[in-house]
């Protein structure tokens, strides 16, 4: 555990025109518990989490620690009026003693009018979209490449955090742009990405259990999170769906052969994806061939000339 | 009678209103087009013209007669099958410009015996597209 300085952190995210919500997704964690610990002055974290929050802020983490001089200058502070006790009370100004009601009103309009201000024309709106392209099937125990095409429609500098919810009976192996992180609890995996293309093409490569159910449907979920602008999670539309089936899951329509289409589209697609192997050897072959069958014994695929 | 002015006008706005209404179709050319060099005897050579954006992958066949083999390709094809004496080349990372596929065949071929087709999907659009080759 350690301790973190929350004024810091909020006045850096602030500069930086991070959201709460933006910090919150990139560290795993709630808007509320970002709130809590910029609310505290000296929060104790999980020093894990508090190395996410000093990545998303671009710092090293001792610059959002605890500082002990601060610290101690606060506590001299302190100790000097509770010193001077009532005394000290008494150097209000007037106002404060006789109208507290009326200065919270103004205080909380004020905070409230902010708000509406910084909502409707303080951010910059970026109508980002993302597309997941995903096989309609897979046998099991091989690896299938699934896709998220991001549009950004935004000129110039941008951040992102795609957050992808993978089925738990698939274990992710390879990704292009490389996994920022693989939550250990719920396999999520995440990137954080800082660009200036309007186009971003995120691959990953992951395998079902060997021992996998035939027709078992596996789930995916994802949201993309922008730095800038209303920082809402957009959900990752597109397929979602995969089953497990005795099919190759570049063989989109299930005849057991790969046709002309499907070998374009497998080069469409993935031919501009680098340092992924999503075995293209034996989607030509299958394709040279004249289809193929699945072997329930070696789990792999026969081709037939 | 109107006068030169007037109908001068009219002409344009006639023009303006025609070109308004009537649905403009923009004539795209196919990306990938391609003519036989070579058709008869021996030989034979395919010319493909690659426009740009240019498809990321070609799928090209060649048909030729029955009992018709390739003794040898350059580009090597990727396939063939004997029964239906088909042969197909898969070109990858195809760029803009032009790209010749020369075979020699077993036996000799007469003019307007052989037929290809060329295969490829838009970039923009992802539209599959089969352009088809004669002599």
């Amino acid at each position: 555990m350690v301790r973190i300085n929350g004024d810091k952190v909020r006045k850096l995210r602030e500069s930086l025109e991070l959201t709460q919500l933006y910090l919150a997704t990139a560290v795993g964690v709630t808007t509320d518990t970002i709130s809590r610990w910029e609310n505290r002055k000296y929060p104790t974290i999980k020093k894990e989490n508090a190395l996410k929050l000093a990545e998303a802020l671009e710092i090293s983490l001792e610059e959002i620690l605890e500082d002990h001089e601060i610290e101690s200058q606060d506590e001299g502070l302190k100790e000097k009026q509770q010193e001077t006790g009532k005394a000290g009370e008494s150097r209000l100004p007037r106002i404060f003693t006789i109208r507290p009601l009326l200065v919270l009103t103004l205080i909380c309009v004020v905070i409230i009018s902010g708000a509406f201000w910084w909502s409707f024309f303080g951010h910059q709106k970026i109508n980002i979209t993302a597309y997941r392209f995903l096989p309609p099937h897979t046998a099991p125990g091989l690896p299938f490449p699934v896709i998220i095409s991001v549009e950004t429609g935004h000129v110039g500098s941008l951040s992102l955090i795609l957050r992808e919810s993978v089925s738990q009976e698939c274990t992710p192996i390879e990704a292009d742009p490389d996994f920022t992180a693989i939550d250990e609890k719920t396999g999520d995996l995440k990137w954080i990405y800082q660009t200036d293309m309007q186009k971003i093409t995120f691959c990953y490569l992951a395998t079902t259990e060997p021992g996998a159910r035939l027709e078992k449907e596996l789930q995916f979920e994802g949201t993309i999170t922008v730095r800038k602008g209303r920082s809402t999670a957009t959900r990752i539309k597109g397929p979602n769906t995969l089953q497990v089936s005795p099919l190759h899951w570049a063989d989109a329509n299930g005849d057991k052969k790969i046709d002309d289409e499907e070998i374009l589209t497998v080069y469409d697609e993935l031919g501009k994806i680098k340092g992924i192997n999503f075995g293209i050897e034996q989607i030509e072959d299958i394709w040279s061939g004249t289809g193929y069958r699945w072997d329930e014994k070696t789990k792999k695929f026969i081709i037939m000339p | 009678m109107l006068n030169p002015k007037t109908s001068g006008n009219l002409a344009v706005f006639a023009g303006t209103l025609l070109l308004a209404i009537l649905p403009i179709k923009v004539y795209a050319g196919d990306l990938v087009s391609a003519r036989y060099i070579t058709s008869e005897g021996q030989k034979i050579v395919m010319e493909l013209e690659i426009q740009s954006p240019a498809p990321n992958t070609v799928i090209v066949i060649q048909h030729l007669p029955k009992g018709t083999g390739i003794k040898q390709s350059d580009p090597p094809f990727d396939k063939y099958n004997t029964k239906r004496c088909e042969a197909k080349w898969l070109l990858k990372k195809v760029k803009p410009g032009t790209l010749r596929i020369s075979m020699e065949i077993t036996g000799s071929v007469k003019s307007g015996e052989v037929k290809g087709e060329i295969r490829y999907k838009d970039p923009l659009t992802g539209t599959m597209s089969r352009i088809h080759v004669g002599p």
